[in-house]
């Protein structure tokens, strides 16, 4: 019997020892793997990575990757719009400006997805409630510490945007969501 | 390093070739070198785990089988020893093997619990109670599954005195991560695959060739067929948008897609052990072609099936706790139901243990019991079905036999949903809506052209879902595709080999453009 | 009966190979319509005479500048290495490869590209690296260059890549699927008519203007390089202004120059010595320039170099003067139709958008 409890302590020590060895290692699957089970690849649910950053703009939630049509529905007709055809056809890439916002879009597979958007001016403020104008302290007030920064810019990820708050003397003069690539 | 990238179909050129070019005696140390290289490049850290499941079972099986022969020589030198003592004597020997084993089950699927279950017990748990669940970060290795019960049922084997223990190490690392069969199987046995597997193999043209085709054939239902539906499958159960008759749609596709990746893999892994004239356990015996739900999983994962019943049912069954409730429901419940507690108890144990083996969620239990009533009232009812087929003669006709095909293969499928949608509630809702918002309009507006299929996409698909048909009855017919084509002129036998390749080549679902989608099975 | 059987497995693993070879012909694009892009690069290696001025970059050279135009005003003898986004490091392996055939006298590289510091779409890729031959310019040019989704394997078997396209294969591939047509004047890309420029966004401003790391040293070793052949490197910025070019990106290419002792001459504010008016010397809103401006800039950019380097004048010279001749007549016809089309249609027809082959 003692015999018995001291190989399975033995058998269960190896087990917890292996299992701790989680993290550093190559191939385990993201959690976002682990919801769809095993049948995660029969039927893989694309990733919804999103982000929380997202920009509320004239009743409409802008956020990066996401197609382009809806908002324009949603927006309304932009004041200026520019479009330039990239080399070889590869598709348009556009530019839309609503007065203080510039938004851009990369095409894939004949739709257009947000590239990036833009905040120009202090009429218009990021989801936390930051605009132009404000200092570095603001920036980290609502953001909190940034992923990276130098004297020119804040730059905080989440998911698959990367918002970018451009510094000049510690004050806020642009705010840009950006898609990271996907 | 999964089967259908590049890097495999170059690593497994390498290793045929070197194979061949080694000497006899060579051959295995070969296969275990490709192996571990096999391992270690899908992560160093799986490594780890196979040596310490392999180093406790070689330890572990060593002992029992050390155990047994010196209880063999203790008796034949005290032969002198009376009844009582011998017995006392045996109960000893058997109370130690016992805890070898109890050890090396303990260790090995108690790694398997913790890698693959702890995420999924944490849920459940922080769900129940309404905490946020936080994931802890694991390790799963790949094939964690398939290689952790393979070695288990070889400890079992030892331990039950069926089979003489590995006593080479090297050996037994050879049997627990042999490569082909490393990430989907089959389980093999060890007393079946043992037979070939170490012994030298001298290049022989019907062997080699024999096995490329089914490699090749392997291939093709993967990458042409499974690869090729997967978008449309992905499509429609995603976010749930599609219901009505796009769940009829999604459900054969899906029971088409799921075939053809399982076999297609199952094919190419024992295609690869085929051409080095390694046997190994056949795991699907055209399971579509099943006239009941019990038929069809004696015909489908045949190798996870039986293991499930050698070393789970009929242990169980025939455990002590089973033996009195046994004997305590015949008397109480009658000898006719009395029979059956225990058994329907087991059954229940088994399919919620296959079900938790398929995946560490709850659709898969669900599944599990899904799969356990329907055996289990189509068991029930079967005096009913033997009256209506005495009334009716209908047995044996071929109409009613297709009728009873086609209904275990919709019932399969449909059961199959579980493991389709994100949750339990979402697929039972879809499938319910099968019934109640059924459109038939879909199959004629396009709608179908509209989930990432398009009509080249169909053309293929209807042509390779012919051959594949084609294929399956002329084995059920008349037997081996392969020997009837061998029995041709070598050009036409090479022929069909080549015109296979060319198929896969530029018919397959791979490439840019598409996502390199792993073979199902390779998770569990 | 056993020497039998080799000999089927010996013919059919040959007629495999060459099914598998017809198919890759067949299946790769052919880039001789619309998208013409593709067939750039591989164009080079038809040339017969030398070249004494060599211009590596992407469109802002192959759209820019008319080599016809040097010529014809010059007697100079240049070739257009481009291709589109043809990225820094593809242009390093290209000049490698360029100067595996021939040693010219300058030059010229477009600092546009310099902005991409990383691989960035597979489709360019497959248009800048597939025409080159194999060498080892090639495979480190691929190596470089790949994306994520992209394997090495694939640029030597380009069937595994366009396997796919067998459902979308059109007349063109069947006509050119052992020929190709030149789609290009000494690497121009030619494109005659007119959509005026009328302003383009304002510039984003940027966290890091830095240029990267990767593209800076492709340049430096291009600049080695030539410097170690004996070669002249110019380093221009085409003069059209979208997209971008930032003054901060300027400077660390003028930088750059002066450390390596290589002009740097930026043509945008330029445009007006040039000669350029952008109401009519683009085709696309003001990107590129067209038939009618890159003759300009080929003529103005043509005196900078007769007046600063040694380049001999090859009218004259019975070989050169039959090559150039067949690409003058070339060019001449294809302006002929492009101005014929604009006429009769008002827009191309057969260049361009309205010609690529679904």
């Amino acid at each position: 019997m003692k015999k018995t409890i001291t190989l399975l302590v033995c058998a269960l020590t190896v087990c917890a020892l292996l299992a701790g060895c989680g993290g550093g290692g190559g191939g385990e699957k993201t959690p976002a793997a682990e919801n769809t089970g095993a049948s995660g690849n029969a039927a893989p649910v694309q990733s919804e990575a999103g982000s929380k950053y997202v920009f509320p703009f004239k009743g409409a939630q802008v956020a990066v990757n996401a197609p382009m049509a809806p908002l324009v529905d949603a927006l309304g007709e932009p004041g200026d719009y520019f479009e330039s055809e990239s080399c070889a056809f590869q598709g348009l890439d556009k530019v839309y400006t609503y007065g203080s916002v510039v938004i851009r879009t990369y095409p894939q597979d004949g739709t257009d997805y947000v590239l990036s958007v833009q905040l120009r001016d202090d009429t218009v403020s990021t989801g936390e409630g930051v605009y132009i104008g404000q200092t570095r302290d603001d920036v980290v007030a609502a953001y909190g510490e940034a992923a990276d920064e130098t004297d020119a810019a804040l730059r905080y990820v989440d998911g698959d945007c990367t918002l970018t708050f451009l510094l000049t003397d510690g004050t806020v003069t642009d705010i840009t969501y950006t898609a990271d690539a996907v | 390093m999964l089967f259908t990238s590049y890097a495999f179909v170059g690593f497994l050129a390498l290793v045929l070739l070197a194979y061949y070019l080694v000497p006899g005696r060579f051959q295995w140390p070969l296969l275990l070198l490709a192996s571990y290289a096999f391992y270690f490049a899908a992560s160093p850290y799986y490594l780890l785990f196979i040596l310490v499941t392999t180093a406790s079972a070689w330890a572990v099986c060593v002992k029992m089988e050390d155990l047994t022969g010196a209880q063999k020589a203790y008796l034949a030198d005290h032969k002198d020893l009376d009844r009582e003592e011998k017995k006392a004597y045996r109960e000893k020997i058997k109370k130690r093997k016992r805890a070898y084993l109890i050890a090396a089950l303990a260790l090995n699927l108690g790694i398997l619990a913790v890698t693959k279950y702890t995420n999924f017990v944490l849920r459940s748990v922080s769900s129940l109670v309404g905490g946020a669940f936080q994931p802890v970060d694991l390790i799963v290795p790949m094939g964690i599954s398939f290689y952790t019960f393979q070695t288990v049922g070889y400890v079992i084997d030892v331990y039950r005195g069926k089979q003489q223990a590995q006593r080479s190490f090297f050996k037994l690392a050879l049997f627990v991560g042999f490569f082909p069969q490393l990430v989907q199987g089959p389980i093999s046995r060890y007393g079946q695959l043992s037979e070939t597997l170490y012994a030298p193999h001298k290049f022989q043209e019907k062997t080699f060739s024999f096995g490329l085709m089914r490699i090749l054939w392997g291939y093709f239902k993967k990458v042409v067929l499974a690869d090729r539906i997967l978008t449309g499958v992905t499509a429609l159960v995603q976010g749930g948008q599609y219901a009505g008759a796009y769940v009829f749609v999604a459900m054969l596709f899906y029971a088409f897609e799921l075939y053809c990746d399982f076999t297609g893999g199952i094919d190419i892994t024992i295609g690869i052990g085929e051409a080095m004239g390694i046997r190994m356990a056949e795991n699907f015996d055209l399971p579509y072609f099943s006239k009941n739900i019990k038929e069809y999983w004696n015909r489908w994962h045949i190798t996870m099936g039986t293991w499930f019943t050698d070393y789970i049912f009929y242990p169980l069954s025939a455990s002590r706790p089973m033996l009195r409730l046994s004997k305590w429901s015949r008397a109480h419940l009658g000898q006719k139901m009395g029979k059956r507690v225990p058994v329907y108890l087991c059954s229940l144990a088994v399919w919620l243990a296959t079900g938790i083996w398929h995946g560490a969620a709850w659709n898969f239990v669900a599944w599990g019991l899904a799969n356990y009533v329907v055996i289990m009232v189509s068991q029930e009812l079967e005096p009913l079905y033997e009256r209506f087929h005495a009334r009716t003669h209908l047995r044996g006709k071929a109409p009613y036999e297709v009728f009873q095909v086609v209904r275990t293969v919709l019932l399969m499928s449909m059961i199959r949903m579980f493991d389709c949608y994100r949750d339990v509630p979402l697929t039972i809702a879809m499938v319910g809506s099968m019934f109640t918002r059924f459109d038939a309009a879909i199959f004629t507006d396009g709608s179908l052209l509209a989930i990432g299929l398009d009509g080249a996409d169909y053309l293929v698909l209807a042509v390779g879902l012919a051959v594949v048909l084609g294929v399956s009855l002329y084995k059920r017919k008349r037997g081996s595709v392969r020997e009837a084509l061998y029995a041709k002129p070598a050009g036409v036998y090479y022929g069909a080999m080549a015109l296979l390749l060319v198929c896969t080549v530029v018919f397959g679902a791979y490439g840019v453009g598409y996502d390199a989608s792993q073979f199902i099975y390779n998770q569990f | 009966m056993k020497k039998r059987r080799w000999l089927a497995v010996l013919l059919t693993a040959v007629c495999t190979v060459g099914v598998l070879y017809l198919a890759q012909r067949l299946l790769t694009p052919k880039y001789q319509k619309g998208i013409v892009e593709g067939s750039m690069v591989a164009e080079y290696y038809d040339e017969t005479v030398e070249h004494d001025v060599v211009f590596i970059g992407d469109c802002e050279v192959y759209e820019n500048f008319s080599p016809i135009t040097l010529w014809e005003d010059y007697g100079i003898s240049s070739y257009i290495r481009g291709s589109a986004q043809q990225l820094t490091w593809q242009s390093y392996y290209l000049l490698e490869d360029t100067l595996r055939y021939e040693t010219p006298d300058v030059v010229v590289f477009n600092v546009l590209a310099l902005k991409y510091d990383e691989p960035q779409s597979e489709a360019y890729n497959r248009m800048t690296i597939d025409g080159m031959r194999w060498s080892r310019s090639k495979v480190e040019d691929i190596l470089a260059s790949m994306t994520d989704e992209e394997h090495f394997i694939e640029y030597v078997f380009p069937l595994l890549r366009y396997h796919d396209r067998w459902s979308e294969l059109n007349k063109t591939d069947v006509q050119h699927w052992f020929s190709k047509d030149p789609v290009t004047h000494a690497g121009y890309y030619m494109r005659v008519d007119v959509q005026p420029e009328l302003g383009f966004p304002d510039p984003m401003p940027l966290a890091d203007y830095t240029l990267g790391e990767k593209a800076m040293g492709y340049l430096q070793r291009m600049a080695d390089l030539c410097r170690e052949k004996g070669v002249a490197l110019i380093l221009i910025k085409a003069p059209t202004e979208y997209p971008h070019w930032y003054d901060e990106w300027d400077e660390q290419v003028a930088a750059f120059a002066e450390e390596n002792g290589v002009p740097y001459i930026n043509y945008i504010p330029l445009q007006d010595d040039i000669g350029l008016d952008m109401a009519t010397d683009t085709y696309d809103g003001g990107l590129h320039l067209n038939n009618q401006g890159a003759e300009k800039m080929a003529a103005y950019f043509g005196a900078y170099l007769k007046e600063n380097y040694d380049l001999p004048d090859r009218r004259g010279e019975p070989e050169y003067d039959a090559v150039w001749q067949e690409k003058i007549d070339a060019y001449e016809a294809m302006k002929r139709q492009q101005y014929d089309e604009l006429a009769q249609y008002g827009e191309l027809v057969s260049f361009g958008a309205n010609a690529i082959e679904e």
